[in-house]
């Protein structure tokens, strides 16, 4: 069991970090490729980015939208976030892992903010997740993945946490398994699934932006191929 | 690389009325027409961004107030915009085509194509959740594409297509079909009747070289909206502002910013094309959104990088009023007054401000809308659905519901909206909801309260 904990936390997790990252760089540069050529094709070449910078700032500290129509859900999602984002980089068990791997180390939380926060996070991902499954509004538009994703966060917090508790009632080194298993699938998947929303995000309102910058000849391709345009007007 | 062979082809009845639907196999040329625009545009980055980054949260649905009124799950703008990001993720991505063909999704298309028609023309594209969307997802643009595609295929309401025909190859040239003969007697009638309320000769000048101001108009405002282009006329001449009105070419309406990039292009060059002819400075809208939205936003990518500085007529009668050049009677209208902002000037800001400004400097009793500004509520015909007659239904019961609260709200007497479209929508609402309410035009009022110097 420990060749199979050292198996995962070792070679494993290094390919799945170096693949998350590769792809990572993948879709930035091809997403800042995507805008480039749009405004290179753009009857109007300058796409402002300010605006498109601003909300994004704007939705990364959402401050204002706690007051707005779904404080609740607001909250629970912030919280949610922010501790995908700051468990795995701050725990001290995590800065360990690194330390002894990389020989790099930096703050870590304490251990009492730590357990709070990842029960947080546990907690309103199953929030989030009777939320998609009794909405209808939600359910609507979510497939397998919506479901998938926030059930593995959900799994990777509550063992993590669980590996740690002495009334856990499973063997530690099954649970840790579980937690290892989950956490670098998901680094796995974060480049090629939805979940790579978590670094496109930031780019998605500008790419927007290039979208609005029609090409002058937009409509003639199409024209062409479905024998139509103006709407049957000609 | 479509996967158009595997489709399914299921024709339900429109749920508008097409001249000319396409025959044959809708759900293959929907899918080439979708692989050209997306080759041939800036589209696809859009789109493909989206179907990475759109984790379907539906957090719009509560911003939204088509779903604010009917609570149908395809009401919101998440599950609107999932249809065509579902269309491009099975037939454009690896990763959605290998998925599609392991678990049979090909087949679906069809079944999407026939919802995404209905649901792309039940959305007024306000763009209001786009503000509140956390990924940046602009259901607008999703819906706009979708309706792009639909139109390079032939499915346009015939309420769009047959006013864009006679504008784009019409004997009269714009969508109302006025020719110019009539126009000019409009003209000379609208000289008349403001000879005879003001007592001052004002003209609409027409074709007069080197003006600043070329103006544009909704053409239907020559024939349905007298009062708000003698508001215009009058705060022209009072303020002495060079215009002119352009005798090749004088509407303002586009309806390719709901539809067509083709038809918006071919129309914003037969707009610049008499700006050059006139030699004008300045393209002058009149009380139109969409209008103003499509001239502002497009003018360089269609005019070869080159910007036409573009006015809305309420930006200039505002500048007017601020310059000291107008004067207007600051008791002249006592009932109470409150202001439906248009999304296509307001909801990036543009004006907001402007139109309050000069409402207030003559009515005594003005109150304003929750929200209002650029999170307004659109009025419930936007995006082109307000010219659409099986749409009304809809209009009414879910998309106006809104507006008709808020109005409700504010007790006023006079709803001014400064855009055509609306105006019309409002005025249906208030019909059918039996709103103690008249709407009006912003300088309709304005024309009641302006004192003309030179009368005196």
């Amino acid at each position: 069991m420990d060749s199979i904990l050292h198996y995962l936390g070792g070679p494993v997790f290094r390919f799945s970090i170096m693949l998350m990252a590769l792809g990572i760089l993948r879709l930035i540069i091809l997403t800042l490729a995507d805008i480039r050529s749009a405004a290179r094709h753009a009857g109007d070449s300058r796409i402002g980015c300010g605006a498109a910078a601003t909300l994004t700032l704007a939705w990364l500290v959402p401050v204002r939208e706690l007051l707005r129509a779904s404080p609740l859900f607001s909250v629970v999602s912030l919280l949610f976030h922010a501790g995908i984002m700051v468990v795995p980089l701050f725990l001290s068990e995590h800065v360990l892992l690194w330390e002894q791997g990389t020989g790099l180390s930096w703050m870590t939380l304490p251990a009492a903010a730590a357990d709070a926060l990842t029960l947080c996070t546990a907690a309103s991902g199953v929030f989030l997740l009777f939320r998609r499954l009794f909405w209808a509004s939600l359910r609507v538009v979510s497939g397998a993945s919506g479901y998938l994703f926030t059930a593995l966060i959900i799994i990777i917090f509550a063992s993590g946490w669980l590996a740690g508790r002495s009334f856990n009632p499973f063997p530690r080194s099954e649970v840790m398994i579980v937690h290892l298993v989950c956490g670098n699938l998901t680094m796995i998947m974060l480049p090629f699934t939805r979940l790579s929303h978590a670094v496109l995000f930031p780019l998605a309102r500008i790419v927007t932006a290039a979208g609005w910058h029609v090409r002058p000849a937009n409509g003639t391709a199409g024209r062409g191929a479905a024998g139509r345009g103006e709407g049957g007007a000609s | 690389m479509n996967g158009q062979a595997a489709t399914t082809e299921i024709k339900k009845p429109y749920p508008f009325s097409v001249e000319n639907p396409p025959t044959g196999d809708r759900t293959a040329a929907f899918l080439t027409a979708f692989s050209s625009i997306l080759d041939s545009s800036n589209y696809r980055p859009v789109i493909e961004i989206y179907s990475r980054v759109s984790m379907n949260c539906a957090r719009c649905a509560g911003e939204c107030m088509l779903y604010d009124a009917s609570h149908d799950p395809h009401d919101s703008p998440c599950y609107r915009s999932s249809i065509l990001l579902r269309i491009y993720r099975r037939h454009f991505t690896a990763r959605g085509r290998l998925w599609a063909k392991l678990t049979g999704g090909l087949a679906r298309t069809g079944r999407d194509i026939e919802e995404l028609i209905e649901s792309n023309y039940h959305c007024t594209a306000c763009g209001r959740c786009t503000r509140y969307c956390p990924f940046g997802i602009d259901t607008g643009l999703v819906v706009r594409l979708g309706r792009y595609i639909l139109s390079e295929i032939g499915i346009v309401p015939k309420s769009l297509s047959v006013p864009v025909a006679e504008q784009l190859h019409g004997p009269t040239g714009n969508t109302s079909g006025l020719p110019l003969k009539v126009l000019k007697d409009n003209l000379q009638f609208l000289e008349e009747e403001i000879m005879e309320i003001k007592g001052v000769p004002v003209r609409f000048p027409l074709d007069v070289e080197g003006a600043e101001y070329v103006f544009f108009a909704p053409v239907s405002d020559y024939i349905m909206e007298a009062e708000t282009l003698m508001g215009i006329a009058v705060v022209l001449h009072e303020a002495g502002v060079s215009w002119t009105i352009a005798s090749g070419y004088y509407d303002a309406i586009n309806y390719g910013l709901f539809y067509s990039d083709a038809v918006l292009g071919t129309v914003m060059e037969m707009m610049t094309r008499e700006v050059r002819r006139l030699k004008g400075k300045k393209i002058l809208i009149g009380e139109c959104g969409h209008a103003y939205r499509a001239a502002r936003s497009f003018m360089a990518a269609f005019n070869g990088g080159v910007d036409i500085p573009v006015v809305h007529v309420v930006e200039l009668t505002a500048q007017l009023l601020a310059e000291g050049r107008i004067d207007l009677d600051p008791g002249a209208v006592t009932q109470k007054v409150t202001y439906h902002d248009p999304c296509n000037i307001a909801r990036q800001g543009w004006i907001v401000d402007q139109p309050r400004g000069i409402l207030r400097s003559f009515v005594r009793d003005f109150t304003g809308m929750t929200p209002a500004g650029s999170d307004n509520y659109c009025c419930g015909g936007g995006g082109g659905t307000v010219t659409m007659g099986e749409m009304k239904k809809y209009r009414m019961d879910v998309a106006g519901k809104k507006k008709v609260e808020q109005i409700r709200e504010t007790g006023a007497e006079i709803v001014v909206a400064p855009c055509a479209n609306c105006k019309k929508q409002l005025r249906e609402l208030a019909g059918h909801y039996k709103l103690p309410v008249t709407v009006s035009g912003l300088h309709d009022l304005v024309f009641q309260a302006l004192r003309m110097k030179r009368s005196e």
